[in-house]
């Protein structure tokens, strides 16, 4: 073996021990063992649901596979659950916050400041203005008279679901409140975003969950949610999960949170765009039960003329059931409901319903039923229900609503 | 010898013709642009290329993102695999080498005439693409549709407004990291010229290294390895236009560069030092 | 000057230099003959730390190669095989850059030290025209020029009379040996056994790899111990020097004998007309084809 043949092999050996070295560096960062937290799930549960109000900034991923098809006019919403979504977030307080879904050239930011919510869309060159207090909603009541309410569009529990929606911290929170009463279980604590996250897993009593196991960690100081996974039954790897990768518990300045500077060329007064708008005005209301689940209790709003409504009585959606098995209805406006039925029939299987129509999408985590009632052209009555349950359950549901009248 | 791989770069007529095609693309999609006033659908077509229609002075970005992604890496594949193999082919790498020029620092020279080549074609596509930017799609001071006034400043992704002066330090950033991105390539078409002698094979090498990446970067399934791979953070440098300022991916894509070339002018090194020079 | 010690190089299965063991001394115009492809190639760019040996030491100016070869090779200059150019540029650029890519040479005096080069090789006329527009004769001058330019004490040059023409070798031989006497070493490889003939002061011979024979030319061409006659009066010399006339072809005779003058004057007393008389010397073709088997690029059925 000649010296240049030993030269050479021994700046190869160099240049590898140098690549394995650099290659070790991520195993050996997650191989570092995790502090075990001292506080128990139920502590933790409660914890997260008081984080509301902690102030943060950081940088979020959420992984979608549902494999929803896309709805008419849904896309927006299928996606956010079936694919990659990138999440940049500042978070004063409840009233103060912005979060930007992040894509390749383009930015669809949502701010939330004293006025209302402002949605900035870049690709779109569009910025939608949604005043939170102040706003005049006139309604008709189920007694054909019209009224006039105070309402909060931009936080309306009926508007659609909005990118903002998956950061770890309210996802979690959402999802930690409506399995209230669900059993839980302490899980191995998790380095995420660099801090030490104690977790807890979240199993679901209801036969007919798809929910196999709920899981989130957070910030055992201050409660705040940093990772939560959602696996369906019987399945091995979450199927929705989302965590912060870079996050400080402090206040963001405010110039970050200060609404886009184009939202200046936007009259206050001159908003549209509510995403509510989609939503029609269900006068007939929804039954109490289906599938013998119960309709939660809706909050009550009181009238200028002093008179009180519950919020089935104007809402256009009711949610039916208790924990993980909660399940929503939505009214869908009749000059949609032949296109977002036709949709879901193009994926979908028929349910056997004894007069209407109706369609099941099962996905292993989510199921949707959209039904039509008896009726000519595009006067059906159609209703959209969705909620973590199975297509046993869903189907059931859907034989009921397709029987519904207006 | 630094001076020396710059001197040879620009003198070197093939280099001018390869930053003036460079440049020449933005220009042909900005005469359609300026003619047509078709932008393309929300979220679809290049980056930036629906904004440019309202300020022309975004157009750099926008030619950019024209350019980066095929353009300029098998520009850079191409002049990085002919460096040393084209020098062995041309017969004066021998020369070089009993002048004598030491073996790694001729690489090192020739890296960074890769990177003055980058930063010379990069400037040349921002100043080209401004000055067509604002010539033929106007600096957006006209009302358009009648409706709303546009203002002469850039909207960055945030709808933010960027200032003529933070425009140009943004564009001076992009041209930084972009910059730095190509390093990638530029090392390892490097690496593989010290390994063949045919120039065509390393380009071809180098650019199969790309495109391998970026399809693996789009593939759901290579999730675990996309973080290493040397398209993963290419697009960046569009965070410069956020506001404010995303620098995560900025910092990890130029991290992740500066590996890529340690690791491959490591192996170039290793290979070529007491490599027998046949040619 | 040049040393070397059981050189060997190895390409795979096939032995390219096999045990070497050069000798160039100061002052020398060493010539290395060998048909193509017998490792002289090879041999020269092991010198130059082009090619790395596989076993064996190399000494140049009393320094081991390839270790010290960065202080070599700033004494040496050279040229390999073709020589090499950036066709685009013109040749006074081209000289320029070699000249700056590397030790020893100052900016200051470069464009001095270029245009002398260009006078010795007989290109000062040369304009701005790129390389690739030269004839092979023009970048064969070229490539010595930038082995000239900063005045080495040894220059290795492998066929530096490739493509010129009688008249421009017969220069660059003047020229070589000009340098010669000013007292730069000249190592040339070639297999070109007129130019080395010409030229050299020793040689060595390699056959497959092998230094077969090395020694100063005149050694190897030393007399025979045989004269040349040639007369018209072959048959009555042929008498004359009965049995020791080894042979006869026509008007020519080749004599056993120690000394030409002597053999003249028997001749010129047995009133025999000498038109010529020489000692005989063996021809460095004979040396060559002696000491090597067949050619190398001869391909035989076995």
């Amino acid at each position: 073996m000649s010296v240049a043949r030993r030269e050479t092999g021994r700046r190869w050996f160099l240049v590898a021990a140098g690549v394995s070295a650099l290659a070790a560096v991520p195993a050996v960062l997650a191989a570092r063992p995790q502090p075990a937290s001292a506080l128990g799930p139920a502590d933790l549960v409660e914890r997260v649901r008081r984080s509301g109000r902690v102030p943060f900034e950081g940088y979020a991923e959420s992984v979608g596979v549902l494999g929803l098809p896309e709805l008419p006019r849904l896309g927006a919403v299928t996606s956010l659950l079936s694919s990659n979504t990138r999440l940049r977030a500042w978070f004063g307080g409840p009233e103060r916050w912005r979060v930007d879904v992040l894509e390749a050239g383009t930015e669809r930011g949502t701010y939330r400041d004293a006025d209302g919510v402002w949605s900035w869309d870049f690709a779109r060159d569009e910025i939608t203005y949604v005043p939170v207090s102040g706003e005049e909603h006139v309604a008709l009541t189920p007694d054909g008279r019209e009224i006039t309410i105070m309402a909060t569009p931009g936080e309306s529990p009926g508007r659609l679901p909005r990118g903002a929606d998956l950061l770890p911290s309210d996802l979690g929170r959402r999802l930690l409140g409506l399995a209230a009463g669900e059993p839980l279980a302490a899980l191995h604590g998790r380095r995420v975003a660099g801090i030490d996250a104690a977790g807890v897993r979240i199993t679901s009593a209801d036969e007919h969950s798809t929910v196999g196991h709920l899981d989130v960690w957070a910030d055992p100081d201050t409660g705040l949610p940093l990772q939560v996974e959602l696996t369906a039954r019987n399945a091995e790897r979450p199927i929705l999960a989302t965590r912060f990768l870079d996050l400080a518990l402090r206040t963001p300045a405010g110039s970050a949170l200060a609404r886009p500077e184009r939202a200046a060329d936007v009259a206050l007064e001159g908003a549209g765009g509510n995403p509510a708008d989609f939503f029609d005005w269900d006068p007939e209301g929804m039954p109490g039960t289906i599938a013998g689940k119960f309709a939660k209790e809706q909050p009550t709003v009181t009238d200028p003329s002093g008179q009180r409504w519950t919020r089935s009585d104007f809402s256009p959606f009711r949610v039916y059931g208790t924990g993980l098995t909660q399940f929503v209805v939505v009214a869908i406006p009749d000059r949609f409901g032949n296109d977002v039925y036709r949709a879901a029939a193009d994926w979908g299987q028929p349910v056997q319903v004894s007069s209407g129509r109706a369609v099941i999408l099962a996905t292993p985590l989510v199921s949707v039923v959209v039904a039509q009632g008896e009726g000519r052209g595009r006067g059906r009555p159609t209703y959209l229900a969705t909620g973590m349950v199975d297509g046993v359950f869903m189907d059931a549901v859907g034989k009921e609503l397709a029987v519904l009248r207006r | 010898m630094i001076t020396v791989e710059l001197a040879k770069l620009f003198k070197r007529p093939r280099m001018y013709v390869i930053v003036a095609l460079l440049c020449l693309l933005p220009f042909i999609v900005a005469i359609f642009l300026a003619t047509t006033r078709i932008p393309p659908p929300p979220g679809q077509g290049g980056a930036f290329l629906s904004a440019v229609l309202s300020n022309g002075a975004l157009y750099p970005a926008a030619a950019l993102a024209l350019v980066l992604p095929v353009f300029l890496p098998v520009a850079v594949a191409v002049l990085a695999g002919d460096s040393i193999a084209g020098e062995a082919t041309g017969g004066t790498l021998r020369y070089l080498l009993i002048r004598p020029v030491g073996r790694t620092r001729l690489l090192v020279a020739k890296l960074i005439a890769q990177v003055a080549f980058v930063l010379f074609a990069i400037a040349a596509v921002v100043v080209t693409s401004y000055l067509t930017g604002v010539l033929m799609l106007g600096t957006g001071e006209s009302t358009t549709g009648g409706v709303v006034l546009l203002p002469p400043d850039v909207t960055s992704l945030s709808g933010d407004l960027i200032s003529p002066g933070e425009l140009a330090l943004r564009l001076l950033g992009t041209i930084g990291y972009i910059t730095i991105s190509m390093l990638g390539v530029a090392a390892i078409a490097l690496f593989l010229s010290t390994l063949t002698d045919s120039a065509l094979g390393a380009a071809m090498g180098a650019l199969a290294t790309l495109v391998t990446s970026q399809v693996l970067v789009t593939l759901d399934a290579a999730e675990s390895v996309k973080p290493y791979l040397p398209t993963r953070y290419w697009l960046a440098w569009i965070d410069f236009f956020r506001d404010p300022i995303l620098w995560r991916d900025i910092e990890r894509g130029a991290g992740l560069q500066f590996v890529y070339v340690a690791v491959l002018l490591g192996a170039a090194w290793a290979n070529f030092k007491t490599k027998d020079i046949g040619s | 000057m040049i040393t070397t010690h059981g050189l060997t190089r190895r390409f795979g299965r096939t032995l390219a230099v096999d045990g070497v063991d050069l000798d160039v001394r100061a002052g020398d115009r060493y010539g290395l003959l060998g048909p193509n492809g017998s490792g002289k190639t090879t041999l020269v760019r092991m010198l130059l730390s082009l090619v790395y040996a596989t076993a064996g030491t190399i000494e140049i100016m009393g320094k081991p190669v390839p270790r010290k070869a960065h202080e070599v090779l700033p004494l040496i200059g050279a040229m390999v095989e073709s020589p090499g150019a950036y066709g685009h540029l013109s040749g006074r650029t081209n000289l320029s850059i070699f000249d700056a890519a590397g030790p020893g040479g100052g900016r200051r005096t470069r464009k001095a030290r270029i245009d002398e080069a260009l006078e010795r090789v007989g290109l000062s006329g040369i304009d701005g025209r790129p390389v690739k527009t030269y004839s092979l004769g023009m970048r064969q001058r070229l490539g010595l020029a930038g082995a000239l330019l900063r005045s080495p004490t040894l220059l290795i040059l492998d066929e530096p009379t490739n493509g010129l023409d009688p008249r421009g070798i017969r220069e660059i031989r003047d020229l070589m040996t000009e340098l010669n006497a000013a007292g730069t070493t000249v190592f040339l490889s070639s297999h070109l056994l007129g130019e080395v003939e010409l030229f050299c002061t020793r040689v060595g011979v390699m056959d497959r790899g092998r230094l077969v024979i090395q020694d100063d030319l005149d050694t190897l061409r030393a007399p025979t111990g045989r004269i040349l006659v040639d007369t018209p009066d072959a048959e009555r010399a042929h008498a004359l020097l009965d049995g020791r006339v080894e042979s006869r072809v026509g008007d020519r005779l080749v004599v056993r004998h120690a000394d030409a003058a002597a053999l003249n004057a028997t001749l010129v007393g047995g009133d025999i007309r000498v038109a010529g008389i020489a000692p005989q010397q063996r021809t460095l073709e004979e040396v060559v084809l002696e000491a090597t088997t067949s050619s190398a690029d001869r391909v035989d059925a076995t």
